[in-house]
């Protein structure tokens, strides 16, 4: 009797270990896959003098060259520029959005149903498939948004559209919808760790709530803040499928920002890196010799989401470790 | 009788259902220590934090009666709470300093009065810190972090914070529950000190010391007012069985 669950246990243990480590050999495929035949791209023919040399220029000429041979060849240049350019302004409208609605949320409001119930709808936002996004980005940003713009203010183009279609703006509003979730949710995670003593302390030296708030709260908050744009950042900058509807194109002849006037042009279609990885897949067939360019982009796409979600973490780490010396004596 | 600072009427309060204080009615002397004594939960706290009303930060609380702070009734419609905060300073039981330097936990209440010049507050910092007994020993490292004080040295930080702000009142809730006894016996050297220039009120667990600083004492038993009087009467002779066994630790 004893012997049979003894055995049961070690039956579960090893069940269990094989599964952890089938999951460890898919990452560590995806990893080495994407490693190696990325990195084999850059890597100079056999014979060549200063390979080293030679590897890292590749390296430096994918980033900054644009591709070629209808994104057949060349480097990825207006895609890496892009994401970066439309990532960068979601960033801009999403932390102010998102930690001001977590601070009415947590601070303000009262805590009630109706608090509760607002709370769980935002929370469910992330779990929303992000094309759906993509639609409403069409929809109401594009065509809605978009279209009143231009009624209002490039009347004398019409009916050639200049907001009311596909552009950067539209696509990193789309981002920022689709990551407002993450910063109000790790605000307000952040917000709720600051000990009551802190706030009661605050008040009774005369501060209002907005003082409290912002000479004591928020700057204890702001690693949880971080945290959660980081986390949007990472999120933002793997997502294709809802940007294709509001500005993602597959070859773009101009990038958007340049030296003519206004420098940045928030109408214009962008290239984005996810979609060129998608588009020169696509078009290369099994044992194609392009497939080595979608690895090497797929790599430079792995290293800056993995590069941001590192940060991410290490930011959180002190967080809790300046948390720890706060309530030290408490 | 002194001149009261500070008078309570027909105070109740409740938090939704839970009736926390009944019928209190005091009145609390100028540059005199009133000591609240009782077991746990019996409202002392509650009390003390009627006085600056934050309670109100709790949205359950719910406040009926008056409070006079100088014969003003500071439960009336708009009242200004940070001023009255300001003028009733409070110390909290577990010491409280702010993730930032001792100079600038001091300062903080000046801060947001808007005193930016720098002389001024270098002064009242200088000061305030002498009042708490604490300015030898900070002296030359004002620029440290303020959570790298000991216990006892962060709880007369928080005093002499309370103090910049020069308030009338000055409220501490069990200030030295959570030191060790010489830590205890500065705070305790320090309210003594202290009671020439401020009102203070002290809510306390420990008898001896409320036998030792205060000049009154109010006896707080569920919610109520039992006996109040002068620290030498109410503890040489309690009017009540109540007080009687709850002063010489018989309480059950």
């Amino acid at each position: 009797m004893r012997l049979g669950s003894f055995r049961q246990d070690l039956l579960w243990l090893w069940f269990c270990g094989s599964m952890l480590l089938l999951s460890l050999m898919l990452v560590a495929a995806l990893l080495l896959l994407i490693g190696t035949q990325g990195l084999s791209h850059f890597w100079p023919e056999a014979g060549e003098p200063q390979r080293l040399v030679r590897f890292l220029q590749n390296i430096w000429l994918f980033l900054s060259e644009p591709p070629r041979e209808n994104n057949q060849a060349g480097g990825i240049f207006p895609a890496l520029f892009g994401t970066i350019t439309m990532v960068f302004l979601m960033t801009l409208l999403v932390t102010p959005i998102g930690v001001l609605a977590a601070i009415y949320l947590s601070e303000y409001a009262r805590q009630n149903l109706m608090t509760r119930v607002l709370r769980i709808a935002i929370y469910n936002l992330a779990g929303v498939p992000s094309i759906v996004f993509g639609v409403f980005g069409l929809v109401f940003f594009v065509y809605i948004l978009g279209g009143s713009v231009d009624k209002l203010f490039y009347s004398e183009q019409l009916p050639t559209p200049t907001y009311g279609t596909p552009g950067l703006i539209w696509v990193s509003l789309t981002l920022a919808l689709l990551t407002l979730p993450v910063v109000i949710v790790a605000t307000e995670e952040g917000l709720s760790r600051i000990p009551k003593d802190y706030r009661s302390g605050c008040l009774a030296l005369g501060a209002t709530q907005t003082e409290m708030l912002w000479r004591v709260v928020l700057p204890m908050t702001t690693p949880a803040i971080l945290t959660g744009i980081i986390l949007a950042i990472a999120r933002a900058a793997g997502e294709v499928a809802p940007l294709m509807l509001v500005g993602v194109v597959r070859t773009a002849s101009q990038l958007p920002i340049d030296t003519t006037f206004p420098y940045l042009h928030l109408d214009r279609n962008v290239m984005h890196l996810g979609y060129h990885i998608f588009d020169v897949g696509m078009q290369s067939p099994a044992g194609s010799d392009v497939m080595p360019l979608v690895f090497a982009a797929a790599l430079i796409l792995v290293t800056l989401v993995i590069t941001l979600n590192l940060t991410a973490i290490i930011i959180r780490q002190r967080l809790r470790q300046r948390f720890r010396q706060f309530t030290r004596h408490h | 009788m002194q001149p009261a600072k500070i008078e309570i009427t027909d105070l109740s309060l409740r938090f939704g259902d839970r009736t926390v204080l009944e019928q209190i009615n005091l009145h609390l002397p100028a540059h005199q220590v009133t000591a609240f004594i009782g077991a746990s939960g019996c409202g002392k706290s509650t009390l003390l934090k009627c006085i600056n009303r934050l309670n109100d930060l709790n949205e359950l609380c719910h406040t009926l009666g008056s409070v006079y702070l100088d014969g003003e009734d500071i439960y009336q419609k708009y009242y200004d709470l940070p001023e009255l905060r300001r003028r009733v300073g409070m110390v909290f039981q577990t010491p409280n300093p702010f993730p930032m330097s001792i100079y600038d936990n001091v300062v903080f209440g000046l801060r947001l009065l808007g005193v930016r010049k720098r002389h001024k507050l270098h002064e009242v910092a200088e000061r305030s810190l002498r009042q708490a007994a604490l300015w030898d020993e900070v002296k030359d490292q004002l620029n440290r972090n303020a959570n790298e004080l000991s216990g006892g040295q962060q709880q007369r930080l928080v005093i002499a914070r309370a103090l910049a702000v020069e308030p009338d009142v000055l409220m501490l809730d069990e200030p030295a529950s959570a030191l060790d006894p010489i830590s205890t016996l500065k705070i305790e050297e320090l309210i003594t000190e202290l009671k020439q220039s401020y009102t203070i009120v002290l809510v306390t667990h420990n008898m001896h010391q409320a036998a030792r600083v205060s000049d009154f004492t109010v006896f707080l038993d569920q919610g109520r007012i039992l006996e109040t009087g002068r620290t030498r009467d109410l503890f040489t002779n309690p009017h009540h069985k109540a007080t009687e066994d709850y002063i010489t630790g018989r309480y059950a």
